[in-house]
């Protein structure tokens, strides 16, 4: 068993496995992740990242362990979890016949926000979208998929959002401007958790990751000590992925 | 890959094919019985039989082969420009002819296969007719592969020029719905023609006046016709004029197909990249009456979805060009009630009953099409209700709120309008009222359940969930239900006529009430048994 502990834990998971079928694909894993913290979820392809992120968000059922979202059990009382937490794909599914402002809005009501008119023209300005606001999501790019997906969560503002590759896709303005809201949403008390095999974004927005193979934790620690210890991230990655 | 398919297919899955294969074969018999009758007919008739048998095989060709056309032209705006496995195609290095000619083939397979099987029946009968042996067979077989490939041909032509010069997926649109009221009129018009009339024997002379004047069939220059006279002259052992016209389809088709290869090498690829690019049409965001109902209270939680629903399917031109077809249906089906020669009290009464049994089962039909399939058309999108703070019975009850009131409608409408056309009496046309408002439901409840149990979030075509093997069990069951409804219904129906038309009987109510209460045990039971499956199958979906 692995362990890793920090602050005033948003996110708990304990002893966590899933398997499909013989397959092990998360071996026994716990961590936790504090108030405000971002946290790095890093590992080679097949690692085990996406079927521990889709656990967390209640996408996939584990076969042992738990999770506890702000000590609300994500497997026991799912709706309560999903209420604080916000999920973002690596393929941006969106409803193609929904126009960008009418997912928003779509988001918004079933949250149960009120007024968000402001906010809503505030994000498309934000990631440039405000003359494709009202055309179907079925005529937009990947990277403006994965932005309308971004700016529903940060219209929701839950307590703890997850990102499984968030700017594959995005181009490099719109990847500044990812980490910009990171480290903006962050400072408000927002966790997030990011899946990533993209080392350097991590090494910008990340202050804490953790490293899995083949479905176990292999490594952990703050971004500060693994710099100051190593080359950098990937000097890190490699020494213990190889 | 078919070898693949038989492999794998589990015990359900064969016994589900073989239901199709005997059905199939069931109605191609039915249609040879029908070719050989008429065949034969025209065949008899004085001077001039053979000429009308060369005229009608014309025909049946002509019309076959802009059939393959107008289906291909169909299919080829979606697999030449609008299949998932593209992307990945063209980013292979891969000259783009290739990707082009293997779509050609996918897509002339696919456009012809049911229309060459549904010609065989009538070659069978020409066989017959003619006793010109197997060998016609053997020409049919040779003949119809030039044949079919180039009808596909001129449609794959026509669908490459339609894209490069007006680009985006609104042509395609536009074609699906142009295509389906196509289809639709013909189908209606066929109709509200009477063909019924022509099984009558004074009215074969009719046909064969008819087809004697008829010129455009025979025209040299079409292939249907070359192919018609392959056929005509084996079977009149003109052997060499056979082998030529056989020749002349091989050799066209070999011209069509360079000269499609050519205008593939040149705009294909424009054409794919232009339609990538779909009409931008914006939509001016109103605060929907949904979000108002439910910020009242009025099913809060459940109401967003429906405005997503509804948005969804609306916009979706697909399901116009269904519905365009369901109409169609619809009022063929009315039409055929109002045709009924029938005056009898009785037997009216009789067929106005039996009518609650088709109309349930075209409200299965239709179900299988639109509810069913609802779950399975999130696709990859259901994520997005898996993550959110909803609950099983939330999904499913906001796609049921959404398709129920159209399912009730048209069931409603079948029924009222049959039943007035039959002039039901009155106690028994609310009686069927109410029994249509109960089946159409329960029916509707079956189908979101069983969509939701057999959900397929990775499909391409949503047709392909309507023949799965959850939509052959929603089928099954949605049938046994209606049958089990008109059986308890059968004997105090049938009494009550009787009492009805006699006033010196009595009609005792006790079985009417007995049966009443087993038809409501039964809908709620099983509504109950399967909306409670669907919802734990919703929970433990994992994606």
């Amino acid at each position: 068993m692995n362990w890793i502990g920090p602050i005033v834990n948003v996110l708990k998971v304990s002893n966590l496995v899933k398997k499909f079928g013989n397959l092990v694909a998360v071996d026994d894993i716990s961590f936790e992740v504090g108030n405000g913290e971002v946290f790095g979820f890093l590992g080679p392809n097949g690692a085990g990242k996406t079927t521990t992120i889709k656990i967390i968000a209640g996408l996939l059922k584990p076969t042992a362990g738990s999770v506890f979202i702000n000590d609300i059990d994500v497997i026991k009382n799912p709706i309560e979890a999903k209420k604080l937490v916000a999920y973002i794909p690596d393929e941006p599914f969106v409803y193609p016949y929904l126009t960008a402002r009418e997912f928003l809005y779509f988001i918004s009501e079933v949250y149960g926000i009120r007024n968000p008119d402001k906010e809503i023209d505030e994000l498309f300005e934000y990631f440039s979208l405000t003359d494709r606001a009202d055309e179907i999501l079925a005529t937009y790019s990947h990277g403006m998929k994965q932005k309308i997906l971004i700016a529903g969560v940060i219209l929701r503002k839950p307590k703890i959002m997850l990102f499984d590759e968030p700017t594959v896709g995005l181009d490099p303005m719109s990847v500044r401007k990812f980490r910009e809201l990171i480290k903006k949403v962050s400072a408000n008390g927002t966790t997030v958790f990011i899946c990533t095999h993209i080392l350097e974004m991590a090494q910008k927005i990340c202050e804490r990751v953790c490293v899995i193979n083949r479905g176990k934790i292999i490594g952990e620690g703050k971004i500060s000590d693994i710099i100051r210890n190593n080359k950098d991230l990937e000097d890190f990655f490699f020494n213990l992925t190889e | 890959m078919f070898l693949n398919h038989l492999k794998n297919a589990d015990r359900w899955k064969i016994i589900k094919n073989l239901i199709f294969l005997f059905t199939g074969i069931f109605l191609l018999t039915l249609l040879y019985i029908s070719f050989l009758k008429v065949l034969n007919y025209l065949k008899g008739v004085e001077i001039i039989g053979e000429l009308l048998v060369m005229k009608l095989s014309a025909m049946v060709f002509v019309i076959s082969f802009s059939m393959i056309a107008i289906s291909s032209l169909i299919i080829a705006m979606t697999t030449l420009f609008y299949s998932r496995d593209l992307n990945f195609l063209f980013s292979l290095a891969l000259d783009e002819r290739y990707i082009f000619i293997d779509k050609v083939i996918t897509t002339s397979f696919y456009s012809s296969w049911s229309i060459v099987v549904i010609l065989f029946p009538y070659i069978a009968a020409m066989m017959k007719v003619s006793n010109s042996g197997i060998g016609i067979l053997g020409v049919f077989l040779v003949g119809v592969i030039p044949y079919s490939f180039m009808a596909a041909f001129i449609g794959i032509i026509i669908s490459l020029f339609l894209m490069y010069f007006f680009p985006s997926s609104r042509t395609r649109d536009i074609v699906w719905i142009v295509s389906s009221l196509s289809f639709s009129l013909v189908y209606v018009g066929i109709r509200f023609s009477k063909p019924e009339k022509l099984l009558r024997p004074d009215m074969m002379g009719v046909i064969a006046n008819y087809l004697s004047y008829l010129q455009a069939p025979t025209s040299k220059y079409l292939p249907s016709w070359w192919f018609t006279k392959a056929l005509i002259d084996f079977a009149h052992m003109k052997y060499l004029s056979s082998f030529m016209n056989l020749f002349l389809l091989y050799f066209v088709l070999i011209v069509v197909f360079w000269i499609m290869v050519r205008v593939g090498k040149n705009m294909y690829l424009v054409a794919y990249s232009q339609s990538q690019s779909s009409g931008k049409k914006a939509y001016r965001y109103t605060f929907p009456f949904e979000y108002r109902l439910s910020r009242k209270g009025f099913l809060t939680g459940i109401m967003p979805l429906l405005y997503k629903e509804r948005i969804s399917v609306f916009r979706d031109v697909r399901y116009l060009s269904q519905l365009i077809l369901i109409v169609a249906l619809s009022m063929v089906y009315v039409y055929s009630i109002k045709s009924l020669p029938v005056d009898d009290f009785e037997f009216k009464n009789l067929i106005s009953f039996l009518n609650i049994m088709v109309s349930g089962f075209l409200c299965a039909a239709i179900c299988l099409r639109f509810v069913f399939t609802s779950v399975s058309y999130e696709n990859g999108c259901f994520w997005i209700y898996k993550t959110m703070p909803l609950t099983p019975q939330m999904i499913i009850l906001s796609k049921l709120l959404f398709y129920f009131p159209f399912m009730y409608l048209f069931s409603l409408g079948i029924v009222s309008i049959s039943s007035y056309y039959l002039s039901a009496e009155k106690f028994m046309f609310s009686f069927y009222i109410f029994l249509t408002t109960f089946m159409s439901f329960v029916i509707s409840v079956y189908a979101i359940s069983f969509g939701s149990i057999f959900p397929d979030f990775r499909i391409e075509n949503i047709h392909q969930v309507e023949s799965s093997y959850g939509g052959f069990i929603f089928m099954a069951s949605s049938l046994f239900y209606v049958m089990f409804v008109i059986a308890i219904f059968a004997y105090p129906i049938r009494q009550y006529f009787i009492c009805f038309g006699n006033k010196n009987l009595h009609f005792d109510w006790y079985y009417f009430y007995f049966s009443f209460a087993i038809f409501m045990i039964l809908s709620f039971a099983t509504s109950f048994l399967v909306f409670n499956i669907a919802k734990r199958s919703i929970q433990s979906i994992e994606i």
